[in-house]
């Protein structure tokens, strides 16, 4: 039995304001937690109920809601290069721009940003105000206010810092990887143009590195069949097809690359150690590695096998 | 060409551009790599347009995340109204397109003195309705200043408000669309709507009034002119992306490879569509319209990257032939010896891929023509797409009808530019080049997707001939 796809992934903590405190937020085996709010899900019926909602569940519920969301893999972050500029100011803006037009349309939002405390829908101060003076007012249908309300959401998730972008990719990845048929609501044929580009475009840069090439030469498509998938030289391009939960399993754990290896999967281990599979060179069979999480890199720690 | 390899093939060259690090310089014709290549695909129906439109918000979101620009983030969410069609082209319509009809005027209508003394004119072309849409084609003009005054002609078109009076006593009053901006051009071609539709059974109509209170009498029961000479023929079916490519070629003969659009020279855009309809499989690299294509921009001498500098420095020509009428325009595209005159010639046409279509007359002038039509399922979306860029929430261009024209003398045609949005469906169409001096005809060709309408229109021109 494999390892559980967060085994090489590394715990996240971060503190959020809720209400009139800060509070803690934690990631780690595979689910996010509001540390403070030991019944969240209490907390949500009864905020479906019309009471407040307290920003450290209205974030847990976003997480859920982004869990399969191919968005999140179109959206963040690539490579250890590639930092999102999100910040809580930038979500606090669009909430207040948000509010007001639930506000004024009578509504209430479906996505649960519209709650109590201070990263929830707080005063809008005049920078704010002038913020969003220079955003487009103009009136939109439900739906796109909707639309607009989830990527505020998104945000959200994403202001959380780098290691919960990493997270909650894994947790989509492995939405869009389960073996078998996919579950209900999912169409795996329709979601495959994005999942070939999130593979892509996380295996460029790393592969790149790997091989002296330009990113533009690496081509990766999702792996559907048994196996770890292969990934082969085609003159001076690398072509690769690798499972989805490869996103998962190696890139989001940070290990892509390991000391001249190309990961392709994690076999067993918990942060900041692990077994693995790499490859030396493409068209190579993989070996098994013992790799070491150290400062902030992956290190190999035991030779091949 | 497989399920989903226009999005696949999007959404990888999103990838690309975001590792260039792009910066976004919002809405506007200052359009970046991925508007160009989401709306042709989308125009080439090589991916759903809302696919398109997803990708593209997607790939504005995320390089703006990247700098910080939140205000990105509601804009993206907000899809265009393309982005909801099937298809590229306008919603269905309830049922079968009504079908316009068009009887020829050709008179002129005295306008009294307006500012500084500047009097106009209005020289009617056509009345042109369906069962509910009525509009006169007009050619107007200054022409002449009441009074001794040093001012300069007016700018704009002339204002005076005409209307309509029928037999039974119904008033339409008129507006008059299109009048263009304020730029001191010497003709100004529009139409007169009128609103409401006529009934059925008008007999005739009274447009005015123009100076002294004149009026022209429009007479929509007497026998009109000989029929203009109508023929349909099937052709080959061509692909979508196809069409588009040569609709590029016309846009390339037409305004020359290096006018600017969105910053780029419309060559180099071109080469980029080529890329994105061969690289995304919507077409064959060799496909014979890329192959023409190549051949064009081979006696062009523009390298649109499509073979036909394959054999180094331009030495030897592309295979791909050139359509008749690029081989004209290429012949006859500078000139400027066209008659200048107003042709009020009208034609009703059979329906062609569902649009309903009527000849509404034209103006002849040096340096090109313009066509009057009415439509009625069909419009020129995206028409110009190619040359003047696709700011946001602007629809890629719809390739369903292709137009051209070729003149008695032999000399072809081809749309350069179009106006059209009116609720009367009217569209004037820019053709390039002039009209050969001694021709006597014009032959209208309206290509669609299974078949090919040919009207053969007469000249004969209002107030005894060109001038």
């Amino acid at each position: 039995m494999s390892a559980p796809w967060w085994a090489a992934l590394r715990p996240a903590e971060t503190r959020i304001s809720c209400g009139t405190g800060q509070h803690v937020l934690r990631w780690a085996d595979g689910r996010l937690a509001a540390a403070d709010h030991p019944d969240a899900e209490g907390e949500l019926v009864l905020a479906a109920l019309g009471g407040d909602k307290a920003e450290c569940v209205a974030v847990a519920e976003a997480w859920g809601a982004h869990h399969d969301d191919l968005d999140v893999l179109a959206l963040g972050p690539r490579s250890p290069a590639d930092e999102l500029a999100v910040t809580w100011d930038m979500v606090r803006d669009l909430r207040s721009v948000l509010g007001h037009r639930m506000g004024r349309m009578g509504g209430r939002a479906a996505s649960g940003w519209m709650h109590s405390g201070a990263a929830g829908r707080p005063p809008v101060s005049r920078l704010a105000v002038q913020r969003i003076r220079s955003m487009p007012m103009r009136h939109l249908s439900p739906e796109a206010e909707r639309a607009q309300a989830r990527r505020a959401d998104l945000l959200s998730l994403f202001a959380l810092g780098r290691d919960f972008q990493l997270a909650l990719s894994g947790e989509v990845a492995m939405a869009w990887s389960a073996p078998g048929s996919p579950a209900p609501g999912r169409d795996l044929a329709a979601a495959r143009p994005a999942l070939t580009a999130a593979l892509t475009g996380r295996l460029a840069p790393a592969a790149a590195g790997w091989l002296g090439i330009e990113p533009g030469q690496v081509h990766a498509v999702p792996h559907e069949g048994a196996g770890w998938g292969r990934a082969e030289r085609d003159g001076a391009a690398l072509r690769a097809a690798l499972p989805a939960s490869w996103l998962a399993r190696v890139w989001a754990a940070g290990c892509p690359v390991v000391d001249g290896y190309l990961i392709v999967d994690v076999l067993d281990g918990a942060w900041p150690r692990a077994r693995v599979r790499g490859l030396r060179e493409p068209g190579a069979e993989p070996v098994v590695l013992s790799i070491r999480h150290e400062g902030e890199h992956w290190t190999v720690a035991a030779g091949a096998s | 060409m497989s399920a989903g390899s226009g999005e696949t093939y999007l959404r990888l060259l999103a990838e690309a551009e975001l590792r260039q690090g792009p910066v976004l310089a919002g809405p506007g014709p200052h359009i970046h790599r991925m508007w160009l290549a989401a709306t042709a695909l989308a125009a080439a129906r090589a991916v759903d347009p809302g696919a398109a439109w997803q990708v593209l918000a997607d790939f504005e979101m995320a390089a703006r995340l990247r700098n910080g620009d939140a205000r990105a983030i509601l804009r993206s969410a907000h899809p265009p109204h393309w982005a909801r069609w099937a298809r590229p082209g306008p919603p269905a319509a309830g049922g079968p397109a009504a079908a316009p009809a068009a009887i020829p005027i050709g008179a002129t209508l005295p306008l009294p003195p307006e500012r500084e003394g500047w009097y106009g004119e209005l020289q009617l072309l056509c009345l042109a309705r369906t069962s509910a849409q009525a509009a006169i084609t007009v050619a107007t003009r200054w022409v002449g200043q009441a009074r001794r005054s040093a001012t300069p002609r007016p700018q704009h078109a002339p204002f005076h408000q005409v209307g309509a009076l029928d037999d039974s006593g119904t008033s339409h009053p008129g507006a008059l669309w299109d009048m263009g901006i304020e730029d001191g051009r010497e003709w100004w071609d529009c139409h007169l709507g009128l609103t409401p539709a006529l009934l059925a059974g008008t007999r005739w109509l009274e447009v005015g009034p123009g100076v002294g209170g004149r009026c022209v009498r429009v007479d929509l029961a007497a026998p009109g002119p000989p029929p203009v000479p109508v023929s349909v023929r099937p052709t080959e079916p061509a692909s979508t992306a196809a069409r588009l490519l040569d609709r590029a070629g016309e846009e390339l003969l037409c305004h020359g490879p290096d006018s600017l659009a969105g910053g780029l020279p419309l060559g180099p855009r071109i080469a980029l569509l080529i890329q994105d309809l061969t690289r995304s499989g919507a077409l064959l690299a060799d496909h014979p319209a890329v192959r023409r294509l190549a051949a064009l921009g081979w006696r062009l001498g523009v390298d649109l990257g499509a073979g036909s500098y394959r054999d180094g420095a331009g030495s030897r020509a592309p295979a791909g032939r050139l359509p008749a009428a690029w081989a004209s325009v290429l012949i006859d595209g500078g000139t400027r010896d066209g008659p200048a005159g107003v042709a009020p010639f009208a034609a009703s046409l059979p329906e062609i891929d569902g649009a309903r279509l009527a000849l509404a007359g034209l103006r002849s002038a040096r340096d090109g023509m313009t066509l009057h039509v009415m439509a009625s399922g069909w419009a020129p979306l995206g028409l110009g797409w190619l040359v003047h860029g696709t700011p946001a929430g602007h629809e890629p261009p719809d390739v369903s009808l292709s137009w051209q024209a070729r003149d008695s003398a032999g000399r072809w045609h081809l749309v350069r530019g179009t106006n059209w949005g009116s609720r009367q469906g009217m569209i004037q169409m820019h053709l390039t080049p002039p009209l050969h001096p001694s021709a006597s005809s014009l032959e209208v060709i309206i290509s669609g997707t299974r078949s090919e309408i040919r009207a053969a229109v007469p000249l004969d021109w209002m107030d005894g001939g060109p001038r």
